[in-house]
């Protein structure tokens, strides 16, 4: 800093520690709360500003009796797919879009971004029906060329297709993976390289295929990553489109099934302390994600400046 | 072309991979916890019972969610074979040309050995069983005989007006909570119209055409309403929301009386123990008791299949509506059994007397009161939305933001628009 | 069209996860794509897969939604009848769908103004560089990585009127704070917990924007004398335009969908309505209550209006300077 001005610096200092503490509070209220025992909590009846002792009773009835280790595992296959389809996906595209000469790029580009307008949240409803039978859109094309009736009139048999993807891995994460952000981060980085290095490239005898993969991906190892960290987190957050898309506890994520266990209609009182030991079982690989990779996060992410 | 071709041979096994295990049917349920684990040993027990089919049971964490599994597996025919849901989507499903009719299945089962108040919900109004009744319950009375004693109280009141007297007495006495009343209409709607024989809707709550038009807003239900909103302003009532339990205040002790299914005894007992005490719920004086509805739900046999799919699923039918499947599933769950022979053969065995059962007598008794058209179910359409609208709606009279007679009246008059949605919807559809 | 295309222009960007990246990009005034190479093969089986993704799982779902507007569709399939604007007239003439748009336009304004508020002041105190400020930007960041709905299960405990921190409260005043009836305790609730979880990301942009003020300028406006609290407001906040309107922009549309999972695990859209935002009522009128036409139309309606709200920001943006 410039020069040393107390006042400023008591106010700053002043207003880390509150947005700290704010920001930390609820966690730190979550584990409290999830290091009493159930009596402990429905005898003191409420919050309690000290550590228990039952924290590891706690996530040891979370690992051993609840769904929500097979549903961690659910949420970490549905994150990696997420992920890996986005940033794979748009990895592939980008390199046609900008290394490419075609007349579509402009209308593929436009076609990728406007994903990102719509969120899936909005579209859920639809994207539901979709998903239940992804082979509709296959009807309807079979049904409006004539196919379905031509061949209804020759065989006798109408061509009606089903594959239900719901309570499937795949069928959670690809609408999730649509939103094509990635295009875009992508293509700002391409363009930042040097311009003449598939020139170069073909010089050497590489193909297009070969700049891609022993070129273009190594350089693009930074952004890839952390993208890829991101839309992990991303899957792992969602929850609208996997609470409908997955309805069975089997398939479900883990936020999906712990927020089912806040909501179930017992008959007693909460068991509260297990539901925020509950809360911070679900949040606990993300979180580590953030706070230890945060720099290669939004340093990755930031692709030129610093 | 070869992806493609790859895609289109997938999509074409997997659509016939489910023909390929004929008498390997889907049930698909909604319940979670016990209900669940109940109906998981009977699945489970059907299946070792005999060889020649096998029923696999898959719970969809809730009957909301199984409904719209149904729809969306239904409209791209990927349906199971079996659906249990829930009473208030009754109408939803007759009207919806995706099942078939229990009785049409099985026309050899002595239907009429249901009893009337699971037949009357489920029948059509010829008289045949649209789906057969599963998990029942019904609206029953229970109180905390200890805090009562402590009144002198040592019988359960049966009218509101003994209800509120009690109530005053518990009050004077320094208890916070005298009645825990739940607003969601099964319990302050329903229950309440069908044993008062108040209609909420025209036509017989519907029992006769798509034409009916909501009325509960006039008459008994807006005065009990309005009631429940001033004995709750005088200390007598509270709502869950107002207690530290909630939903559970009656079984933390909290509060002293309560309505509520016969399907929550086994917490309730768990709970408070020999202090619990059961009876029918309140009516008010000077109106005849009429039977409660029954809650729970029943299993409806989907469109579509073939012959060994339905003899499959008739097998299963014919299992759990066995005595002693029935018996056993009241016993882990507390439903009520729902045929007279089931009640019967729990009657004359030597557990009759059993905690499990407790319920049992009482909530079938109740389902057994004289009826009349108002008290035999709801035929309404979207009737599962109208209940979050009547709850919104009541909610917001409780908080005072409108009286209970606007809430009514709004209530009312939206769930009227859903009936004539529902009437264009399904137009030139006869009810069943 | 044309904006779409610039990398300059962040507008359409608006998920706050999206945002991230592409508010810390470099804004080139001139980027030259390279179109190097050519061959039609190679090329579409590059862009297959991302066409067929988005094509199945998005273009079709929302022209589905466009379809099922005009028609009365049963909810089994099986019949579905040709309405023509029915569905909109019912949507558009039902009092609720206006209130659960008024309540959506209400959180809409607060919840991101606070959240943007409040992120800003951390930002300025952490760019201060003082002891700790590494610690605690890493730990601000961290509501990024928790879903709404599990700190919902959370916050709906931490504000239980009987158990919560709020009980010594109420038992002074008993019912002074009950969002179980109360539908303004129930909004505030869940405005808190939207400004929890949206603090991260308009905190990385706001700091990101923070750094790139050249320390030249605010030295030279030392050596002229200003104080710090002046250069807040004479060169910090000014500098900071681009990136508060990117907040502003991104929160604005972003907070319609993401309170979904906040709404579902503290409320239900209760009580009384009081938190039935248009994504929760789409939500529970085409998966609860069967209203496939009526969810369709209005994830009709509103997919114009967040259109309509995009290409808005691209004229306002306009008048945004971005030079520095």
């Amino acid at each position: 800093m410039i020069e040393r001005s107390n006042s400023i610096q008591r106010v700053a200092a002043f207003v880390m520690v509150i947005g700290t503490i704010f920001i930390l509070a609820p966690l730190v209220i979550a584990f409290l709360t999830a290091s009493r025992s159930y009596e402990e909590f429905v005898q003191a009846g409420g919050i309690e500003f000290s550590v228990g002792s039952h924290f590891v009773a706690n996530i040891r009835e979370i690992l051993f009796e609840t769904e929500l280790p097979r549903q961690l595992i659910n949420s970490f296959v549905i994150s990696l797919l997420v992920a890996f389809i986005k940033c794979s996906f748009a990895f592939l595209a980008t390199f046609a879009l900008v290394f490419y000469q075609s007349r579509l790029n402009t209308l593929i580009f436009a076609l990728t971004i406007a994903t990102v307008m719509l969120p899936l949240e909005l579209i859920v409803i639809t994207t539901y029906q979709v998903v239940a039978n992804v082979a509709m859109p296959l009807n309807w094309l079979l049904s409006i060329l004539g196919i379905a009736n031509l061949s209804e009139w020759i065989f006798g048999w109408r061509p009606e297709f089903q594959l239900s993807l719901l309570d499937t891995y795949i069928g959670v994460a690809a609408p999730i993976a649509t939103s094509c952000t990635s295009v875009f981060i992508y293509r700002q980085f391409f363009l930042s390289l040097p311009q003449d290095l598939p020139k170069a490239a073909t010089m050497d005898g590489a193909g297009p295929i070969r700049f891609m993969i022993d070129i273009l991906l190594p350089l693009s190892w930074t952004p890839l990553v952390a993208t890829f960290m991101f839309w992990f987190i991303g899957g792992w957050t969602s929850y609208l489109w996997p609470l409908v898309a997955a309805s069975t506890p089997d398939a479900q994520p883990a936020i999906v099934g712990l927020a089912k266990m806040a909501n179930a209609d017992d008959e007693t009182i909460p068991n509260v302390p297990l539901l925020m030991a509950g809360a911070l079982f679900v949040s606990f690989i993300p979180v580590l994600l953030i706070a230890f990779m945060q720099r290669q996060i939004v340093q990755g992410l930031n692709l030129s400046e610093k | 072309m070869k992806p493609g071709k790859i895609i289109l041979a997938s999509i074409v096994f997997a659509g016939q991979s489910s023909l390929a295990t004929a008498e390997d049917i889907e049930f698909w349920y909604g319940n979670t916890g016990t209900i669940e684990a109940a109906i998981q040993t009977a699945c489970e027990a059907f299946n070792e019972s005999q060889s020649e089919h096998s029923v696999t049971c898959v719970g969809q964490g809730g009957y909301e969610p199984a409904m719209q599994k149904a729809i969306a597996a239904y409209r791209s025919q990927q349906h199971p074979v079996m659906i249990q849901l829930f009473d208030a989507g009754t109408l939803d499903l007759m009207l919806s040309d995706a099942v078939v009719p229990v009785q049409d299945i099985m026309p050899d089962v002595d239907w009429n050995d249901y009893l009337g108040g699971a037949r009357s919900y489920y029948e059509t109004s010829t008289g045949a069983m649209f789906s057969q009744p599963y998990n029942g319950s019904t609206l029953i009375f229970y109180a905390n005989m200890d805090a009562l004693g402590e009144v002198g109280v040592t019988e359960i009141p049966d009218t509101y007006e003994g209800v509120v007297e009690v109530a005053r007495q518990l009050k004077e006495n320094g208890h916070s909570c005298p009645v825990l009343q739940r607003v969601h209409p099964w319990f302050s709607l329903e229950q309440f119209s069908a044993r008062h024989g108040e209609p909420i809707a025209t036509n017989g709550n519907g029992y006769s055409g798509l034409d009916a038009e909501y009325v509960f807003n006039e008459g008994l239900v807006a005065e009990h309403l309005t009631n429940i909103a001033a004995w709750r302003e005088e200390g007598l009532f509270r709502l869950p929301v107002d207690t530290e339990g909630e939903k559970n205040a009656f079984n933390t002790g909290e509060c002293a009386m309560l309505e509520t299914s016969t399907g929550a005894y086994g917490g309730t007992y768990a709970a408070l123990g020999d202090s619990v005490g059961v009876g029918l719920a309140p009516v008010y004086e000077g109106y005849e008791r009429h039977n409660t509805l029954i809650g729970g739900a029943s299993i409806w046999v989907m469109k579509g299949h073939g012959d060994a799919e339905y003899s499959a699923a008739s097998a299963f039918l014919e299992f759990v509506r066995q005595d002693a499947q029935q018996i056993e599933f009241t016993r882990t769950t507390g439903n009520l059994p729902v045929t007279k022979s089931a009640l019967e053969t729990l009657r004359g065995s030597d557990e009759a007397g059993a905690i499990e059962f407790a319920t049992a007598e009482l909530g079938v008794t109740s389902l057994s009161q004289p009826g009349d058209d108002n008290s035999r179910g709801i035929r309404l359409g979207f009737y599962v939305q109208f209940r979050d609208i009547f709850v919104e709606e009541v909610t917001k009279a409780m908080n005072e933001e409108q009286s209970v007679q606007e809430a009514l009246d709004a209530a009312a008059g939206r769930g009227n628009e859903l009936l004539r949605r529902f009437e264009q919807t399904y137009a030139g559809v006869a009810l069943p | 069209m044309q904006a779409l295309l610039y990398p300059k222009t962040y507008s359409f960007r608006r998920r706050p996860e999206n945002i991230l990246a592409a508010c810390l990009l470099p804004r080139r005034e001139s980027v030259v794509a390279q179109n190097f190479y050519k061959g039609r093969w190679s090329y579409t089986a590059f862009v297959a897969p991302i066409l067929l993704l988005i094509g199945m799982f998005f273009y079709i779902p929302v022209f589905l939604s466009f379809f099922w507007s005009f028609f009365l569709e049963r909810p089994f399939g099986g019949g579905s009848e040709f309405v023509g604007f029915q569905n909109y007239a019912r949507i558009l003439g039902d009092p609720e769908f206006w209130s659960a748009m008024r309540r959506t336009l209400l959180f809409m304004v607060i919840a991101p103004g606070l959240a943007i508020g409040v992120s800003l002041v951390l930002a300025l105190a952490v760019n201060r560089g003082l002891r700790g400020s590494h610690a605690a930007r890493n730990i601000i960041i961290w509501p990024k990585a928790v879903a709404g709905a599990s700190i919902g299960v959370v916050f709906v405990f931490i504000f239980d009127p009987f158990l919560g921190v709020f009980q010594s409260i109420n038992a002074i005043f008993p019912g002074l704070w009950n969002p179980r009836v109360d539908g303004t305790d129930a909004f505030i609730t869940i405005v808190i917990a939207q400004i929890w979880n949206g603090i991260p990301f308009n905190f990385i942009i706001l700091l990101s924007g923070l750094q790139t003020i050249p320390d030249t300028l605010t030295k030279a406006a030392a050596m002229d004398g200003a104080g710090p609290w002046r250069r807040i407001v004479d060169i910090e906040l000014p500098l900071l335009t681009p990136q508060l309107f990117l907040t502003f922009v991104l929160e604005f549309v972003g907070t319609i969908v993401e309170a979904f999972g906040l709404i579902d695990t503290m409320t239900q859209g209760g009580p009384g309505g009081a938190t039935n935002l248009l994504i929760y009522k789409i939500y529970s009128d085409g998966f609860k209550a069967y209203d496939l036409s009526g969810a369709a139309t209005q994830t009709a309606i509103l997919t114009i209006f967040v259109t309509v709200m995009v290409l808005l920001q691209f004229r306002l943006e306009k008048h945004v300077k971005y030079e520095r």
